[in-house]
């Protein structure tokens, strides 16, 4: 028993010995494969590193072009009245009002500088709607020139686009469009509330002297300007769900451009813009406001009819619209769905006693149906009605009141 | 000289201007509601406030960067905004 005890001994020690070897190997071995990496043959070390080349040519880079833009394509059908008696004209042509093609070149370099091109072909010809370098200063202060959308009102920069519109047509009376000149903008938290602005110096307006009846015209380049135009929009968002926006615009400036004859007039423009989208179950609500006030000093003008006496008015104009648009954005049907419904009335009146006084009312309704969010096909029934306030003493032949009622049909897609 | 004066005067109040947009741009916070918002809750927010909200397949992430920096100088959104849709929009596979 003591013999066989002491063999027991042994043998546990020998067994614990081989243990503490066979582990310490393992440890060992374990090592040594966390270093040295498991071999791979040659093929999949190919596909690898063919894989690394792929990988390296799709990095990101910090410099990215892109193309977006519109295209628009419509029909036009109507008759105009006249209240001189005359035979009413119709008119039936594709294309007419409403044809644009413009492509949006983006160009962004990192995070702190864009370039903003947009050509345009329509009707008129070939022209340029912005082309713009925006550099990103701060947050929310972006500093901008180039040639752009005057800062005055919503309409025009927001609105405007054919795929953005509800009806086929623009507003009537819109005072102002695209510019030269530089400027700040920035959107900011205030709160629950959120605010933005955007102000601009511009080349401005001018009263055209080849014209010389007190319209408004931009300077443009092509002349070099004297009265620069400051020009600028606040507005405010005072829900915190961003369904409401308002916003108080204001213009002014000069508008001789050199011209002795205008020397002291001034022009003076404001508006004021509502935008209010919000989805109220089962519809979406939508409603677009805009009111524009133009004052132009006074000045005296040439006669179209005696070069040698001249004429004044009080050259002030005012325009507005109001827009309301509805969608079932919660109907079950497909075809339902996108549908919108939309309504617009604007008003636009020009100075009493100029040669170009009238006071125009735009009535529309129409039907759009959103083939995606981005592609629009529309029907909409227009009626324009102007009355006149020229001073007919300017006129050989009476200047008769016009009332134009066009069907339209309209295509527009953003690219 | 009435020229002058009114340039003056256009001059001084631009100045007093900017300073008064100084001060409130550096005081802009937005409250803990509106900083909590997501992407996707921005995205259904801003874009509807102009035209239809897009689909975010319309087009790659390197795109939705650019068109976020476009939407910036045109919707006026801030910056904080136009970073969390921007990475809604790139992040989002529908």
């Amino acid at each position: 028993m003591k013999t066989i005890a002491s063999i027991n001994r042994r043998q546990k020690k020998i067994l614990r010995g081989i243990v503490l070897f066979a582990s310490w190997c393992m440890v060992l071995l374990h090592a040594e494969a966390q270093q040295i990496p498991a071999k791979v043959d040659s093929v999949t070390e190919a596909r690898i590193a063919a894989l690394e080349k792929q990988a390296a040519l799709h990095k990101p880079g910090l410099s990215h072009l892109m193309v977006v833009g519109l295209t628009t394509f419509g029909y036009a059908s109507g008759k105009t009245t006249s209240s001189d008696g005359s035979a009413p004209v119709k008119f039936s042509a594709f294309g007419t009002d409403s044809y644009e093609f413009s492509p949006m070149f983006l160009w962004r370099q990192g995070k702190k500088v864009l370039l903003e091109f947009e050509p345009s072909f329509n009707k008129d010809g070939v022209g340029v709607n912005w082309a713009a370098i925006s550099y990103f200063a701060k947050p929310n202060l972006i500093f901008r020139g180039g040639y752009f959308v005057v800062p005055f009102g919503m309409y025009t920069k927001k609105l405007a686009a054919a795929w953005i519109n509800k009806v086929a047509t623009d507003p009537i009376g819109l005072p102002t469009a695209q510019d030269y000149g530089f400027g700040i903008s920035g959107g900011l938290p205030l709160g629950s509330m959120k605010w933005n602005y955007d102000l601009a110096v511009t080349n401005g307006l001018t009263i055209d002297p080849t014209i010389n009846n007190g319209t408004l015209t931009n300077v443009n380049l092509g002349a070099a300007s004297r009265n620069k135009t400051f020009v600028g929009r606040l507005g405010l968002l005072p829900f915190s769900n961003n369904s409401l926006e308002i916003g108080v615009s204001g213009m002014t400036g000069g508008v001789s451009n050199g011209n002795t004859t205008y020397q002291d007039v001034r022009a003076d423009l404001y508006a004021f813009d509502f935008n209010f989208v919000k989805n109220v179950s089962p519809v979406q609500i939508n409603i677009k406001s805009q009111y524009n006030v133009v004052n132009v000093g006074t000045a005296t003008y040439v006669n179209p009819l005696d070069p040698a006496k001249s004429y004044t008015f009080n050259n002030s104009s005012t325009s507005g619209y109001g827009q309301f648009s509805l969608r079932p954005v919660e109907s079950q049907i497909e075809f339902i769905k996108n549908l919108e419904f939309a309504f617009r009335y604007g008003q636009h009146n020009t100075p009493k006693n100029s040669t170009w006084g009238a006071n125009t009312t735009q009535t529309d309704f129409g039907i759009n149906y959103w083939i995606n969010w981005r592609t629009v096909l529309r029907v909409t029934y227009e009626i324009l009605d102007s009355k006149s306030t020229v001073d007919q003493t300017l006129f050989t032949s009476p200047v008769p009141d016009v009332k134009t009622q066009a069907f339209h049909i309209q295509f527009s897609i953003q690219l | 000289m009435k020229h002058l004066l009114k340039n003056k005067i256009g001059f001084i109040a631009m100045i007093g201007f900017a300073v008064v947009l100084a001060l409130t741009v550096a005081s802009c916070v937005a409250s803990q509601k509106v900083a909590d918002k997501s992407g996707a809750q921005l995205w259904a927010e801003n874009c509807q406030r102009c035209h239809n909200t897009p689909s975010p397949s319309s087009f790659s992430g390197d795109q939705w960067e650019t068109i976020g920096m476009h939407m910036q100088t045109r919707a006026l959104i801030t910056e904080q905004e136009r970073n969390k849709i921007v990475e809604f929009l790139q992040q989002s596979t529908k």
